[in-house]
C-alpha cells in the first residue's frame, strides 16, 4: 500500500515537473530580455532639462493616487507614465490637449491651461459589460458563441441573500430549475435542474462545488447547456455544467470594499397542528370510524377545553415551546484589490452569522443552538513573469462550524410531527421533563438536555498555473499548464447524554412519578465523518490567430482529475480533451470539441470514451443585405450545436462481482456468535457509461440600440445506455438485477432569456425576464408486459408517478355498493373512490395510470431594476407552473404510527355526514388506512408559485459627500428574501412542504463602503 | 502528451482488495474453509423465525388467539383481510425465499473446491435441509411454486418459470429430507453443534409437510371453481386418505428415533413455561438461536412499569383463547361441574393459562396487574397503547414475578418441538383410522400430564375416556391451540382445516374488570374486535402482482 501512495507521488511530481519544464522552456526562449520586468516598477518620466514640462497627479475620486496611468499630448509624440505617487510630468504647452487613460477608469482629456499643477481625478468604468464568456478551459468571446451559455455576474449575485451561492442566481436562468425545500443552517442547499439533469459544478475550471460561498469573490456563473459547450468534460458532459469563475485582481489603485449586513430570518410556513381537544375530539372520531371505542371521555375533553389539568391533560404548543419566533442573519465581506501591470491581486475576508432557530436554555454551559458560522478566505495572486508567461497562484480556506444539540434539528422537526400537543407535559409538577411509555423522548429535553454536537469543516484548496506564450515558434501559439489541489474534513464532537422522562401520576391527591429511561453522562467522541483530497492536473496547448478574414483557435488539453474519498480508492477520471474554433469575417463560425476520458469505474477492456460535437453559428446582421437596411438590428446570430456526451453514472467498481458480510448466527448450548458471508448483488462486468444525443438550436439578438436583447433556445437531449434494471427482474433469480445500460429518454423544451434596458432622463431601469420549458418522455425502458395501455412507463415523462386516479369521496353506502372497490377492502362513505379504468369491478394494480400532472415544467424568472439619482432598487421574481407535489405521510395525514403521532388543521376539513358536500379530506381513521393511502391522484396538488424570491431597495451617497469622506463610495440598503408567494398550494410552503425545518424569510438591511 | 496520461493507469486498481471475491469465499487452498464455514452461519440465519415478527407484532395476533393492541398496524391488515397481490404483503415470504433457494444452490455448486472434504457432505445435507424449509414456507404461503432444483441463475436466463404442481412440491421436500436424513447432524448433537440441522429437524420437517399435504385445504380442497391449473398447484385435485397415514409414520419415525432423544420434559424438573427458557432441551428439536436479550417482554410485557420493566404490551389475547384452556382438573370450562367461575375466571385453571398470558391480579414484577379499568396496566389513557382485552402475553417470558426489573436470557424462537410432533401423529392417526386409537388418548394425556393437569379419575387428566373421531379431532385441535399458542401454528392449523372462514369471521372478545371499592373484582366479556376471513381465496396468499406481470407463466391463485 506504502509502496503505491509513495509511486503515486513520484509520479505526481514527475508530472509536474514536466510542466515546469515546458514553461520554463518557454519563458527562457521566448523573451528572456522581458524578464528584467519582473517586480520592478515603472520609472517616472526624466525631468525634461529643456523647454516647459507640466506636472500634476491623477487620482481617483477618493483621492488614491493612480499609478501606470498613461499621459498623453494628443496629436505629440510625448507619452508618460504617472508613478507610485501618481504624480507625471510631461512636456507640453498651454493649449495641448492631455488625454489620461488607465485600465477599469474612463480615459479624460485636459486642455492644459496656466496652471502647472494640475489635480486630475478619473472615475471607474461603472459595470462594463463584458465581452466574454467563462467557458471551459478558455474564455470564449460572446459574439462568437456557438452554444447554448448563460452567464451571471457578481453584482447579480450579491442581491440575494442566500448563504448558498446556487441560491444567488437562482431565478436568473433560463434552463435552470432551483428549489431549496429546507432552510435549516447548513442544510438549506437548492437542489439544481438543468435542461431536467443536476449539473456539474466546476469552480474555476475544476470540478468541485462549494456551496456555501459568498457572492463577492465570484466574478461570474457561467451556465452550459449543450453539447459543443460541454463536451470537453467528455464522460461527465451530459449533466451540462456550471463553471464559477472567481475574482482576480485589475490593474490600477488598491480598492477595499466593505460590506455588512444584518438581518432577521423567520420561517415560512411552520406546520398548523391541532391542539389537544381538536386532536382528541378527531382521535374520537377516527376510532368510531374504524368501529372502536372512544379514547378520550368527555371529561377528558372538557379538560383539554378549558386547560384545567395542565399535567395529566397537557396542551403543548412545541413549535413555541422550542423555536424561536426568528433569528439573526449576519455578514462581513472585506474585499481588497489592486495591482500593477507585474502583478495583481483580489483577497476576500467574508463572515457570516447564521443562527437557528432552535432555542437554548440558560442552565447549559454550552450552546444548543443550531447557529452556523462561515469564514472564508480567498487571495487570488496573478504575477506576469514575462512578457509571455503568466502565472497565478489562489488559495482558499473555508472555515464552517456548526453547533447543534445532541439530537439534531432533523430528528426535533421529526419529533414535532409524531407528538401530538397531550402527549406530554414539558415539565411535571416537580420540574422534571414530561413522558411516558409511548413517548420516550421529550422534545423539549431532546434540545436542551442532550448535550451537543457541534461540527466542523475545514477546505483547503490552492489552485496554481502558469501560461506562456510559444510565439517564436509561431504566433499565437501558447502552453499552460495548472494543477488544483483540496483538502476537506469535516468532523463532529459528540457530548451527547441521554435524559430520563417522568409520568405523573395522581394518586389519592399524592404525586408519583414512573420514570422511562435514564439519565446517562456526557459522552466525548469526535469523529471525522467525512474527508477527501483531489488532486487535478491539466497540461494544454492552443493556437489562436487570424490571418485577414481568417481567425482560427485551438486547444488541446490532458487532465487528471484524482479524488480520494475517505477510505475508498481513488478515483482518477483522466484523458485528453479539444475544442477547434474557426470564423469568417466573424460572420460564420464553427466549433468542434470532444472529449475523450473515462476512469476505472469501467471495466478494464472499455474504460474510455470518446465524445465529440460541433457547433455552427452565423451572424446575419454582419451580411451585406442587413447591414444597412435594418438599422434597429444590432445583432442577429444563429446557432445551432449537436454532440454526443457522457454520464459518469458507474458506481464504486460496479463491474465486479463480490461477496459481503452477512447475517450470522448463534450455534451451541452456550452462545457461540459466528460471523457470515453472502453473495452481493449480481454484477454487471460490462458496464459502460450513460450517453446523450443532444442537439440545440437558437439565437441571440440585439436590437434598437442594444436596449433590447433576446436569447432564445430550442433543444433535445436523447438520453440512451441508462443504467436501469431489466424489466422482468423476476425474484426468482435470488438475488438483486444489476443495472444494464438500457434506458432511452429524452428531454427537449424552450429557453428565452430577455433583457430590455433603457433611460427616461436619469431614470435607468432594465427589465429581464427569462422563462423555460422542460418536457421529458420515457423513450424505452425494459418495460413488464402491461394489460392495459395505460399502464405503460414507455411514452410518458422521466420519473412519471402512476398511480390511481380519484374521483372524490364515497359518500354514501349505496355508492360503495355499487361501485368497484380495491380488492381485501371494504371502504366507508367519505373514503376515497378510485376509477376502475378496465372496468373489471375491483381496484388493482390493471387500474394504475400516470397521476400527478404530466405537462411539460414550466419555469421563469424575472428581474427587475431601476435606479433614479443615488437611489437603486431591484427585485428578482422566481415561479413554475405544472408543477405538482405529493402531501403524505405524518407530516399531511393524521394519527400515523399507529395512531401516535401528530395531527394537522387540513384533517379538521375530513369528511363526515354532515361536510360530505364541503369536505376536502376523506374521513379520519388511525393508523394507516390502506383505502385511502393508497398512491393515487387524490394527494397530488397543484403546486405552482411565484415567488419575490429577493428584492433590494439602496441609497449611494453622493459623490461630493464621499469626496469629503475620503471614500470612493458608499451606499446603505435594505433587502428581502423570500418575502412574498403566492402558490396554488393551500396553507404550506411549495418548496418546504414535508414538515422539516422550513424555509426562511431574511429581512435586512447594510452598508456598503468602497475605499 | 497521451503518453503522460495513459502511463498513470499503472496505480489504478481494478478493485478493492478489502472486498470478498468468489475465490476467497470457495477458495482451494482454505485449508480451514473459514469463509465458506461463514457462508453456512449466513444460510442458518434465512431459518424462519417468530414473535414479534410482523412489523412488532405476532402473526397470531391475526388469529383468534389475539389482538394487536396498536391501532392500524400490519397485522391488523392481515387479521382484516385486507391484503391483495398489490397491497404489501406483511408476511410476504417470496423474495426471502428464492434469495435463500438462491444461496443453498450456490454453496452446493461452488463448495467442493474448497478442501475441507471432512465437513463438505454434512454442509451439503444441513444446506438442502435450509432449502427444503425454505420451500415449505413458500408452499405453505403460496401453494406450488416453480421448483428450480440445484440451478443458480444468471441475470440473463430466462426465468419465467411455471409453477410446479402441489404435489410434485411436496414430492421434493420430502425426498430431500429422506435423502438428507442420515448426512445431517446425528443424535446426540454435540454441544458446539446445537442448532445445526439434525436428523430429529429433518424429520419434524417431514412430519409438518406431509400433515399439511394430508389435511383438508390441501388434500382435494381447493374450490371448485377454480381451474385445472391453479387445483395442480393449489392442492392435490382428489382426497386420499392414505395422506393421513404417511403423515401419521412421518411423524412416528421421529417419534421413534434410536435413542429416542426428543421427549417431553419431567415436568418437576422443567415446567411448561421453563422449556421455552433453554437453548436445548429434550423437547425442542430445531430452535431459532438468538443471542441473549428480553425483547419478548419489552414488546409485550404490561405497560404499567418504568424504565427497566417497561412494556410496550403489543399483544392482547383474547378471551377466546383464554376459554379454550380447560380447568386444573382437564375439564372444559363449560363443561358440567367444572367448577368454573365467570367471577373468579382464572381460578384452578390449566397451569398453562398462568405461563400463556398475563391476567388480572397475577403478580409481576413484585406487583400486582391491574389490567381493571383505569388500573396501571390499562390506565384508559386517551390514545395511549394498552391492552385492549384486559391480558397481556406472557409464553416465553422469563420468570418475573419477584424481580423489579426485566433481565437478559435466551428468547430463542422453536421451530419444532417435540410436543408439536405428538400432535401431528394425534391429529393424522386420527384422521386415518376409523376411531381413535389407545396411543392417540395417550398423546393428550401425556402433554396434559406434562401441563401439571391434575391426574383425576384412572389417568383421564380430563380426557373423555371414549371419543368419536370427531370428538377426538375436537380435542386435538383445542390441545393444539393451547399447547401451541403464539408459536405461529394457529395461523396456518386454521387454514389447513379449512377452518378459518368460521373461526375468523367473528368478534372476538376481552375482559373487563371493574375494581369494587372493597378491592373485589367485576368481571364482564366484552366485544374487543373484529377478524374477517375472505374465503376461499384467503386460504392461499396471492402471488405478488409485480411477479405475475413479470412472469407470464406463473398462474395466480384462485380468487385473486
Amino acid at each position: 500500500m506504502r509502496k503505491i501512495l509513495l509511486k503515486r507521488i513520484l509520479q505526481k511530481i514527475s508530472l509536474s515537473l514536466l510542466w515546469c519544464i515546458i514553461l520554463q522552456f518557454g519563458v527562457l526562449t521566448v523573451n528572456a530580455a522581458s524578464k528584467t520586468h519582473i517586480f520592478t516598477r515603472a520609472i517616472p518620466a526624466k525631468k525634461q532639462a529643456r523647454g516647459p514640462y507640466i506636472t500634476g497627479k491623477v487620482t481617483d475620486i477618493a483621492g488614491k493616487p493612480l499609478i501606470d496611468v498613461v499621459v498623453q499630448v494628443k496629436g505629440k509624440p510625448a507619452t508618460t507614465q504617472t508613478d507610485l505617487d501618481g504624480a507625471f510630468n510631461i512636456t507640453a504647452q498651454a493649449g495641448d490637449i492631455l488625454t489620461f487613460s488607465v485600465a477599469s477608469y474612463q480615459t479624460q482629456e485636459v486642455k492644459v491651461g496656466d496652471k502647472d499643477d494640475l489635480k486630475i481625478t478619473l472615475l471607474e468604468v461603472k459595470n462594463a459589460p463584458s465581452t466574454t464568456f467563462n467557458t471551459l478551459y478558455t474564455p470564449q468571446k460572446k459574439s462568437l458563441s456557438t452554444g447554448a451559455i448563460a452567464e451571471v455576474r457578481t453584482e447579480d449575485l450579491t442581491k440575494t441573500t442566500a448563504t448558498r451561492i446556487s441560491g444567488t442566481y437562482a431565478g436568473r436562468i433560463a434552463g435552470l430549475y432551483a428549489t431549496q425545500s429546507s432552510g435549516e443552517p447548513n442544510g438549506d442547499d437548492y437542489a439544481l435542474s438543468l435542461r431536467g439533469q443536476t449539473p456539474l459544478i466546476l469552480l474555476d475550471g475544476v470540478p468541485q462545488s462549494f456551496s456555501s460561498i459568498n457572492p463577492e469573490q465570484i466574478e461570474s456563473v457561467t451556465v452550459m447547456k449543450d453539447a459543443v459547450s460541454t463536451a470537453m468534460m467528455g464522460v461527465r458532459a451530459s449533466n451540462g455544467v456550471i463553471n464559477i469563475t472567481t475574482k482576480k485582481g485589475v490593474e490600477g489603485a488598491q480598492r477595499i470594499s466593505f460590506t455588512a449586513f444584518t438581518g432577521i430570518q423567520t420561517p415560512l410556513n411552520l406546520p398548523k397542528f391541532l391542539n389537544a381537544y381538536d386532536y382528541a375530539s378527531l382521535y374520537n372520531e377516527a376510532l368510531a370510524n374504524d368501529g372502536k371505542p372512544a379514547a378520550y371521555t368527555q371529561a377528558d375533553l372538557d379538560a383539554y377545553k378549558t386547560g384545567s389539568d395542565p399535567v395529566g391533560h397537557p396542551d403543548v404548543d412545541w413549535l413555541n415551546q422550542i423555536l424561536k419566533k426568528n433569528s439573526p442573519y449576519s455578514r462581513y465581506d472585506l474585499s481588497i484589490s489592486g495591482g500593477r501591470k507585474v502583478a495583481r491581486y483580489f483577497v476576500n475576508l467574508d463572515y457570516l452569522n447564521q443562527q437557528g432557530l432552535l432555542k437554548t436554555a440558560d442552565f447549559n454551559t454550552y450552546n444548543t443552538g443550531n447557529d452556523y458560522k462561515r469564514y472564508t478566505f480567498r487571495t487570488n495572486v496573478d504575477i506576469d513573469l514575462s512578457n509571455a508567461v503568466n502565472a497565478y497562484l489562489n488559495v482558499f480556506t473555508r472555515i464552517q462550524n456548526l453547533d447543534q444539540p445532541g439530537n439534531s434539528p432533523s430528528n426535533i422537526f421529526a419529533s414535532f410531527r409524531s407528538t401530538p400537543n397531550n402527549a406530554y407535559p414539558v415539565l411535571n409538577a416537580d420540574g422534571s421533563l414530561g413522558g411516558n411509555r409511548d413517548y420516550v423522548n421529550n422534545i423539549y429535553g431532546q434540545s436542551v438536555y442532550s448535550g451537543y454536537k457541534p461540527q466542523y469543516f475545514r477546505d483547503f484548496r490552492v489552485d496554481m498555473g502558469m501560461k506562456g506564450k510559444l510565439d517564436q515558434i509561431t504566433k499565437g501559439l501558447w502552453v499552460s499548464g495548472r494543477a488544483s489541489i483540496n483538502a476537506y474534513l469535516m468532523e463532529t464532537i459528540t457530548r451527547t447524554k441521554a435524559f430520563a422522562v417522568f409520568q405523573q401520576t395522581n394518586t389519592s391527591g399524592v404525586a408519583s412519578y414512573q420514570q422511562f429511561a435514564n439519565a446517562g453522562t456526557m459522552s466525548n467522541t469526535i469523529d471525522v465523518n467525512s474527508q477527501n483530497t483531489r488532486f487535478y492536473t491539466e497540461l494544454s496547448t492552443g493556437y489562436s490567430r487570424k490571418f485577414g478574414n481568417h481567425e482560427v483557435s485551438a486547444l488541446l488539453l490532458g487532465s487528471i482529475d484524482d479524488v480520494q474519498d475517505g477510505s475508498q480508492l481513488p478515483s482518477d477520471l483522466q484523458g485528453i480533451s479539444g475544442k477547434a474554433s474557426y470564423n469568417f469575417k466573424e460572420k460564420y463560425m464553427v466549433d468542434v470539441a470532444f472529449g475523450y476520458n473515462g476512469s476505472q469505474a469501467y471495466p478494464k477492456n472499455n474504460r474510455y470514451g470518446f465524445f465529440p460535437a460541433i457547433g455552427l453559428g452565423w451572424n446575419i446582421k454582419k451580411e451585406d443585405f442587413l447591414k444597412d437596411n435594418t438599422k434597429w438590428l444590432n445583432v442577429l446570430k444563429l446557432r445551432a450545436s449537436y454532440g454526443k456526451t457522457g454520464n459518469n453514472n458507474a458506481g464504486y467498481f460496479e463491474y465486479n462481482k463480490y461477496y459481503t458480510t452477512g447475517t450470522g448466527y448463534n450455534f451451541g448450548e452456550t452462545v457461540t456468535t459466528v460471523g457470515g458471508v453472502q453473495e452481493g448483488g449480481i454484477n454487471n462486468a460490462n458496464i459502460t457509461w450513460e450517453k446523450a444525443l443532444k442537439f440545440n438550436v437558437g439565437f441571440d439578438a440585439s436590437m434598437f440600440n442594444n436596449t433590447l436583447s433576446v436569447s432564445a433556445d430550442y433543444f433535445i437531449d436523447n438520453y440512451y445506455d441508462l443504467l436501469q434494471t431489466i424489466g422482468d427482474n423476476n425474484q426468482i433469480l435470488g438475488n438483486t438485477f444489476p443495472r444494464v445500460n438500457l434506458g432511452k429518454e429524452r428531454y427537449s423544451g424552450v429557453e428565452f432569456q430577455i433583457t430590455y434596458n433603457n433611460h427616461i432622463g436619469s431614470f435607468n431601469y432594465a427589465i429581464s425576464p427569462n422563462i423555460s420549458t422542460l418536457q421529458s418522455k420515457v423513450v424505452f425502458q425494459d418495460e413488464v408486459q402491461r394489460k392495459y395501455s395505460w399502464m405503460l412507463r414507455t411514452g410518458q415523462p422521466v420519473d412519471q408517478a402512476f398511480g390511481y386516479i380519484a374521483d372524490g369521496l364515497f359518500q354514501s353506502t349505496q355508492q360503495i355498493n355499487s361501485s368497484a372497490l380495491p380488492v381485501g377492502i371494504t371502504p366507508q362513505p367519505g373514503d376515497i373512490k378510485y376509477r376502475d379504468l378496465n372496468g373489471d369491478g375491483v381496484i388493482d394494480d390493471n387500474d394504475i395510470t400516470a397521476i400527478g400532472g404530466t405537462k411539460p415544467l414550466i419555469y421563469y424568472g424575472a428581474n427587475l431594476a431601476a435606479n433614479y439619482k443615488g437611489f437603486d432598487i431591484s427585485a428578482l421574481f422566481q415561479g413554475v407552473t405544472n408543477r405538482t407535489v405529493y402531501l403524505s405521510g405524518n407530516s399531511y395525514w393524521e394519527f400515523q404510527g399507529g395512531g401516535k403521532e401528530q395531527a394537522y388543521q387540513n384533517n379538521l376539513n375530513r369528511w363526515t355526514p354532515a361536510t360530505a358536500a364541503t369536505a376536502t379530506y376523506p374521513r379520519v381513521s388511525i393508523g394507516r388506512n390502506l383505502n385511502n393511502q393508497q398512491f393515487s391522484s387524490y394527494w397530488y396538488k397543484p403546486a405552482n408559485y411565484v415567488r419575490l424570491k429577493s428584492i433590494e431597495l439602496g441609497y449611494s451617497l453622493p459623490v461630493s459627500l464621499i469626496k469629503r469622506l475620503s471614500l470612493s463610495g458608499a451606499r446603505i440598503f435594505v433587502n428581502g428574501y423570500n418575502l412574498f408567494t403566492a402558490t396554488s398550494l393551500d396553507g404550506l410552503d411549495p418548496e418546504s412542504f414535508s414538515g422539516g425545518y422550513p424555509i426562511q424569510k431574511i429581512i435586512s438591511a447594510g452598508v456598503n463602503i468602497k475605499l | 502528451m497521451a503518453f503522460v496520461f495513459f502511463g498513470c493507469k499503472k496505480y489504478q486498481q481494478d478493485g478493492p482488495l478489502e472486498n470478498l471475491t468468489e475465490d476467497l469465499v470457495f477458495d482451494p487452498s482454505d485449508k480451514n474453509g473459514y469463509y465458506a464455514e461463514q457462508y453456512v452461519n449466513n444460510l442458518y440465519s434465512s431459518l424462519p423465525t417468530g414473535f414479534n415478527r410482523i412489523n412488532g407484532d405476532f402473526l397470531d395476533a391475526a388469529t383468534d388467539d389475539a389482538i394487536p393492541s396498536r391501532d392500524g398496524t400490519d397485522i391488523e391488515s392481515v387479521g382484516l383481510g385486507r391484503i391483495s397481490s398489490v397491497i404489501n404483503n406483511p408476511d410476504g415470504f417470496w423474495n426471502a425465499g428464492y434469495t435463500t433457494i438462491r444461496k443453498v444452490n450456490v454453496f452446493l455448486k461452488k463448495i467442493d473446491v474448497v478442501p475441507v472434504a471432512a465437513k463438505i457432505p454434512s454442509w451439503k445435507a444441513e444446506s438442502r435441509f435450509l432449502r427444503a424449509m425454505a420451500y415449505f414456507e413458500l408452499l405453505k404461503r403460496y401453494g406450488g411454486i416453480p421448483l428450480v432444483g440445484d440451478a443458480v441463475f444468471s441475470d440473463t436466463d430466462n426465468l419465467d418459470l411455471k409453477r410446479s404442481s402441489f404435489a410434485a412440491c411436496v414430492d421434493y421436500i420430502v425426498n430431500e429430507c429422506d435423502a438428507i436424513k442420515t448426512l445431517v447432524k446425528q443424535e446426540p448433537i454435540a454441544s458446539q453443534d446445537w442448532g445445526k440441522a439434525s436428523r430429529g429437524a429433518v424429520l419434524a420437517l417431514k412430519s409438518r409437510v406431509l400433515l399439511y399435504a394430508a389435511s383438508p385445504l390441501y388434500n382435494g380442497g381447493v374450490a371448485t371453481a377454480a381451474t385445472p391449473a391453479q387445483k395442480e398447484v393449489m392442492g392435490y385435485p382428489t382426497y386420499d386418505a392414505e395422506r393421513w397415514n404417511k403423515a401419521a409414520q412421518a411423524a412416528l419415525e421421529l417419534i421413534n428415533l434410536p435413542g429416542k432423544p426428543y421427549s417431553l420434559p419431567a415436568p418437576a424438573t422443567k415446567t411448561f413455561s421453563a422449556i421455552f427458557l433453554d437453548r436445548k432441551n429434550t423437547e425442542i428439536i430445531l430452535d431459532y438461536l438468538r443471542d441473549v436479550n428480553y425483547d419478548i417482554e419489552y414488546n409485550n410485557g404490561p405497560i404499567g412499569f418504568s424504565n427497566q420493566a417497561v412494556g410496550l404490551g403489543r399483544t392482547s389475547p383474547t378471551q377466546d383463547l383464554v376459554d379454550a384452556f380447560p380447568m386444573l382438573s382437564g375439564a372444559a370450562i363449560n363443561a358440567t361441574g367444572s367448577g368454573y367461575s365467570a367471577q373468579a375466571p382464572y381460578t384452578n385453571r390449566d397451569p398453562r393459562l398462568g405461563f400463556t398470558v398475563l391476567a388480572n391480579d397475577v403478580t409481576w414484577l413484585n406487583r400486582k396487574l391491574e389490567m381493571f379499568e383505569g388500573g396501571q396496566d390499562k390506565p384508559n389513557k386517551g390514545g395511549r397503547v394498552q391492552t385492549k382485552t384486559g391480558y397481556y402475553m406472557r409464553k416465553f417470558m422469563g420468570n418475573f414475578t419477584t424481580a423489579t426489573s426485566y433481565a437478559n436470557g435466551p428468547r430463542n424462537f422453536i421451530i419444532f418441538r417435540y410436543a408439536e410432533i405428538m400432535l401431528n401423529y394425534a391429529e393424522a392417526q386420527n384422521e386415518y383410522l376409523a376411531t381413535p386409537s389407545a396411543d392417540i388418548y395417550q398423546v393428550l394425556r401425556d402433554l396434559r400430564a406434562r401441563a401439571q393437569i391434575t391426574v383425576g379419575t384412572v389417568n383421564r387428566y380430563g380426557i373423555k375416556d371414549v371419543m368419536t373421531k370427531d370428538e377426538m379431532r375436537t380435542a386435538i385441535k383445542n390441545e393444539r391451540r393451547i399447547e401451541l399458542a403464539f408459536e405461529e401454528q394457529r395461523f396456518w392449523d386454521l387454514r389447513r382445516w379449512k377452518d378459518a372462514e368460521q373461526v375468523l369471521n367473528k368478534t372476538l372478545s376481552g375482559m373487563n374488570i371493574i375494581k369494587n371499592a372493597n378491592s373485589t373484582f367485576t368481571f364482564s366479556v366484552v366485544p374487543a374486535a373484529q377478524v374477517r376471513f375472505i374465503a376461499p381465496k384467503m386460504y392461499l396468499y396471492p402471488i405478488p402482482f409485480a411477479e405475475t406481470s413479470k412472469n407470464i407463466n406463473l398462474v395466480q391463485n384462485y380468487g385473486w
